[in-house]
């Protein structure tokens, strides 16, 4: 497309985004906004704070970029951008949950795929404690579970986590 | 350990109980689905466990999981001894490279390791009757159902499975099996060639008889009756299961049954079909100690793809003059070629990161969490563990 619109984007809390329109169509959502003309004026998203539009817009742009880039953008170097962006400790938790449920309503299906997986990897990384009073309810619930139960060894990770 | 590159460790470690558990706890369903779809088989069996509304999830969405899904996690290798004598089963998880005893004294009878079905299903034969008798089982779950008796009873007939695409609506497991030739019982004691073909439909849920095959072929499949068959493009391929081998492909649509030659077929000390990437494959060793991997190609044509590299091959053989007794198991993505339950396996793995296929070592079973595990021949499968107790299956 030759002449690059600029599509406003307005978040919960009423605060404005101009974004060029490649970048916006990022987001199917608000791709099928557009093809549907309904986007002479601001498309509000009252589903996502000026916050989380931010970093996403931030997530969009630099994917847009890397992907028309005159000398394509390694991915290597695109996954460490990912990578450096999900970092747990540049965002918090409420972060991090706030961009998926973002990257589920805006369908961005690469971000969505990235904070799934970082959810994925800590609950590999045991970070998700089993309840105590689960454990319980899943031992009587399905016995047949008992088997997996000895298969991970999760009895040990139980006495780590549950106090 | 072998298992593919640890993926670079996205998340720095906040300790787990600042976890906010109230805000993971609201997470909808299809996101929750989306994450647990990134999970290994035990880290989907703590992600169960974190909660009510996450046990509910992951139970849903296994349940739903039919054959169509992508896996992200290697397949596990399921090994059965060839006489049941120690009640378990023997599984590897490729993830932590571990050896787990799983029992199996829900089996209603003893059993003999036939094929996997999707989802986490296996084909096995009861070996409590001579009659062949087919039972469904999912050594996770502990569930075990027979299948209902053929139309014509036989003794070592061929078995074949058919993975169907689960049409819309239907419930998961979609499959047929197909039971070719054997020798029925025929008055005064004299057993025939039974030349016909039955199938089982999982929808259906009972056997039909199809039409009559050749002779030669139900001569053949009886004789040398084949442990696995092999589903390609709508062809149902069998080996004969010693020297000198060759295949019988059955085209599902058509009825019609050919014969496929095996390359190097008398020099073959070991031979196996398995499917990978989608076509035909062929595993074979020879007495020259090399074991190669060839592909059916357009017009019916072996191509040689791969060697093992010689090593690994030595290591396998552990000493033994040749290669009898060695078994191989393969789908699409990765390859296994074992012997004993202790002997170790060699495996032929394509690679997550670069989709590069290497090759590797496993250790076998020896001794399970300080026990000693006896040596037994076995018998295996690859499958991904399905936790979810199937309706198919109560």
């Amino acid at each position: 497309m030759a002449s690059s619109r600029k599509i406003t984007l307005r978040s919960s809390d009423g605060e404005s985004f101009e974004v060029e329109e490649a970048v916006a169509v990022e987001s199917q959502t608000i791709k099928h906004m557009i093809e549907d003309d309904c986007a002479d004026n601001a498309i509000p998203l009252p589903n996502v704070t000026s916050k989380i539009l931010a970093k996403v817009i931030e997530y969009c742009k630099k994917h847009v970029d890397a992907s028309k880039a005159e000398d394509r953008v390694n991915d290597e170097d695109l996954k460490a951008w990912d990578a450096a962006f999900i970092k747990v400790d540049q965002v918090d938790q409420a972060t991090l949950f706030d961009l998926i449920l973002a990257a589920n309503y805006l369908n961005i299906k690469s971000l969505l795929d990235l904070t799934c997986q970082t959810v994925a990897d800590m609950i590999k990384g045991n970070l998700f404690p089993v309840r105590n009073e689960w454990l319980n309810f899943t031992f009587s619930i399905a016995n047949r579970e008992l088997v997996l139960v000895c298969l991970t060894e999760w009895v040990a990770h139980r006495r780590l986590f549950c106090s | 350990m072998y298992g593919g590159s640890r993926a670079a460790q996205l998340v720095t470690v906040p300790s787990p109980s600042s976890v906010k558990k109230k805000m993971w706890n609201s997470l909808p369903l299809d996101v929750l689905a989306k994450i647990f779809s990134f999970l290994s088989p035990e880290s989907l069996a703590r992600a169960n466990s974190a909660c009510r509304h996450w046990h509910r999830c992951g139970r849903g969405y296994l349940l739903s999981m039919g054959s169509a899904v992508t896996w992200k996690h290697p397949p596990w290798f399921v090994a059965v001894p060839i006489r049941s004598l120690s009640g378990c089963c023997y599984v590897h998880n490729p993830n932590s490279d571990n050896w787990h005893a799983v029992p199996l004294d829900f089996l209603a009878d003893p059993v003999r390791l036939i094929s996997p079905i999707g989802g986490g299903l296996i084909l096995l034969r009861s070996t409590s009757t001579t009659v062949h008798q087919l039972a469904l089982c999912n050594p996770f779950t502990r569930q075990y159902k027979r299948l209902p008796k053929l139309n014509i009873p036989r003794t070592n007939p061929a078995t074949g499975i058919v993975m169907l695409d689960p049409s819309r609506g239907a419930s998961f497991p979609a499959f047929r099996v197909y039971v070719a030739g054997g020798m029925s019982d025929a008055p005064r004691g004299c057993g025939t060639y039974e030349s016909t073909l039955e199938a089982y439909d999982s929808a259906r849920e009972r056997w039909q008889i199809i039409r009559p095959m050749p002779v030669e072929f139900a001569v053949r499949l009886t004789v040398w009756t084949p442990d696995e068959s092999v589903c390609c493009d709508g062809v149902l391929y069998w080996m004969t299961s010693a020297r000198a081998y060759s295949i019988m492909g059955f085209e599902i649509e058509t009825n019609n049954w050919h014969e496929l030659s095996v390359p190097l077929a008398d020099q073959l000390e070991f031979a196996a079909l398995i499917r990978h990437n989608g076509r035909l494959t062929l595993v074979g060793g020879t007495c020259s100690g090399a074991v190669s991997v060839w592909k059916l190609r357009e017009g019916e044509v072996w191509s040689l793809v791969e060697e093992m590299p010689r090593e690994l091959g030595s290591k396998l053989l552990g000493g033994k003059a040749n290669w009898g007794g060695t078994k191989c198991v393969g789908t699409d993505g990765v390859m296994c070629l074992y012997r004993d339950l202790g002997s170790g396996m060699v495996v032929w793995r394509e690679m997550k990161d670069n989709g590069r296929w290497e090759w590797f070592w496993v250790e076998g079973c020896c001794s399970i969490r300080g026990k000693k595990v006896q040596n037994f021949p076995i018998r295996a499968v690859l499958l991904h563990p399905n936790l979810a107790p199937s309706h198919f299956l109560n």
